[in-house]
């Protein structure tokens, strides 16, 4: 699966384009981490890939057909969303929230049968929130709700997942966690799109960075472009980079700021 | 009333919505206060209420949609233009009444925006019924993707859900159902309020069972409260009654902490 975004420029009704001139390419197994400031359009970049926006030019291709022909019920089928977790006015269970991923595979009147349950059930136990099945979902904590979402958005069956700032709003251990099950993820051969507010965690996924850096997003490897000079453009901060070996061998980065100037 | 009433809280994302917060009730109390100023007959005061109703709904959904046009428009804003549709509309009841002959015609009105049965014949049933099942049918078997509209239109567009049709469709068949009650039985409140909320403190609030299970218990709610208003020497409007046993029941509940929200 290739998901293509060619010069794409978006931005909301008729203001003009928040987003300019981006292309990327992202592929089954990659992870895309898109870094920037507050503000610099990476939420709608999100919305227009998700069709919640109209594209101002460019066109996004899967495979080579322009999802703009798509009905919202397919690009449901192949483009799994996770959102930043908000509540609901209503108490449903964690079961129900998983389940409704599987609408877009539903006629129109129907509802969800067992095959469908079996799925839920199977990504639930997957994330290891078993636990949490029979939970009423507006009772969880931000990172339980998180998990549940991304269960929810597995359970559409999708090729690609794209997640917005799926690490907020979760302490140290969560963020490790989610970082972890987004690996996990990718090596099953789903291609992700997150966004980020730590340059670190396109380190720990090794994945292929997108930086709002000066009105222009930069792209490549994470090594390549998540550099200390990059990083003081776009963020305005001075900004070391370390490297060490972790006790399995492996070459390990972090960003670490510097509060002097 | 309390399919309507369920169904818009999931639209609307919000637990103290009523059916007639797009202004059905207000528009259809309007057209059968005029109706009976004017002297007309039964069937003809129903038809005015229930055409009165559709239109104030037409009305505020008219205006939320050149909102929108011009870049504005939210759920809130359409529910500001229902309020503000309700609130002529009582003031147009209002002026009824003042100009109304206060030994004929106005304790005619001020009865039957209180709602009551009693003078419903079997008639009025088949009047009822038709436009009832057009609306439920169709809100019954579209209840599963109601649970995915309260996540936000944003959500459930991800979800695959088709947000702008899914949404008219509920306002056209709850607005159906309002309109076509009201002008049958007048103004009974609560019903569409509270009777969602204890739906859902039974069965939870995935519409599968939360719908079916709010038809019921409005349905037995209102036949118990009318039997109850006909058990006084003189019979008592419906509307008073529901109020009177739903209120303290329902609060009865919140005490019980077993609230059907978050």
């Amino acid at each position: 699966m290739i998901l293509k975004i060619e010069d794409v420029s978006c931005g909301y009704g008729l203001d003009p384009p928040i987003v300019s001139q981006i292309s990327m390419t992202i592929r089954s197994g990659e992870i895309w981490c898109v870094l920037g400031p507050n503000g610099v359009g990476k939420t709608t970049l999100f919305k227009s890939v998700l069709g919640f926006l109209k594209l101002k030019s460019g066109r996004i291709t899967i495979d080579g057909q322009d999802i703009r022909s798509w009905t919202q019920k397919k690009k449901a089928q192949v483009i799994g969303y996770v959102p930043q977790a908000q509540n609901n006015p209503f108490p449903f269970s964690v079961k129900d929230v998983v389940l409704m991923g599987r609408t877009s595979y539903l006629s129109e009147l129907g509802s969800p049968g067992k095959k469908d349950v079996e799925i839920a059930e199977r990504n639930i136990h997957m994330l290891g929130i078993g636990q949490l099945e029979n939970k009423k979902y507006t009772e969880l904590s931000g990172g339980e709700r998180q998990m549940v979402l991304i269960a929810r958005a597995l359970t559409q069956e999708p090729d690609i997942l794209i997640m917005d700032e799926p690490t907020s709003n979760l302490d140290f251990g969560n963020q490790v966690k989610v970082l972890k099950y987004i690996s996990d993820l990718s090596r099953r051969g789903l291609a992700i799109l997150m966004t980020s507010h730590f340059p670190d965690h396109a380190f720990l996924c090794s994945s292929k960075v997108a930086l709002f850096r000066q009105h222009q997003f930069v792209i490549g490897e994470a090594d390549n472009i998540v550099t200390e000079a990059n990083l003081k453009q776009a963020y305005g901060v001075n900004v070391q980079i370390v490297s060490g070996t972790s006790e399995q061998g492996k070459e390990i980065k972090s960003c670490v700021p510097l509060l002097d100037d | 009333m309390s399919v309507a009433g369920s169904s818009y809280q999931g639209l609307f994302r919000n637990p103290m919505v009523s059916p007639d917060i797009l202004g059905a009730s207000g528009g259809a109390g309007f057209g059968a206060a005029l109706g009976l100023l004017l002297s007309l007959d039964a069937f003809e005061v129903q038809m005015l209420s229930f055409l009165c109703g559709l239109g104030a709904v037409l009305a505020a959904v008219g205006i939320h949609s050149i909102i929108k046009r011009d870049g504005g428009g939210s759920l809130l804003s359409l529910i500001m233009i229902g309020i503000v549709i309700s609130s002529l509309a009582q003031a147009f009841i209002s002026l009824i009444k003042y100009v109304g002959d206060p030994e004929d015609k106005l304790p005619v009105i001020t009865f039957w925006l209180m709602g009551s049965l009693s003078t419903v014949t079997m008639n009025d049933l088949f009047f009822l019924l038709i436009p009832v099942i057009i609306a439920i049918v169709p809100l019954y078997l579209l209840r599963w993707h109601l649970n995915i509209l309260s996540f936000g239109d944003e959500e459930a567009t991800a979800l695959g859900v088709n947000v702008r049709k899914m949404k008219l469709v509920v306002i056209i068949c709850s607005t159906l159902a309002t309109a076509v009650t009201v002008s049958v039985a007048g103004v009974i409140g609560w019903i569409g309020l509270i009777i969602p909320h204890l739906a859902r403190m039974l069965v939870g609030p995935n519409y599968k069972r939360a719908l079916p299970a709010s038809l019921l218990i409005g349905s037995i709610y209102l036949i118990l409260v009318d039997d109850l208003a006909r058990m006084f020497t003189m019979e008592l409007p419906l509307g008073i009654l529901t109020s009177l046993v739903g209120a303290p029941f329902f609060l009865y509940l919140l005490f019980k902490g077993r609230r059907g929200w978050s």
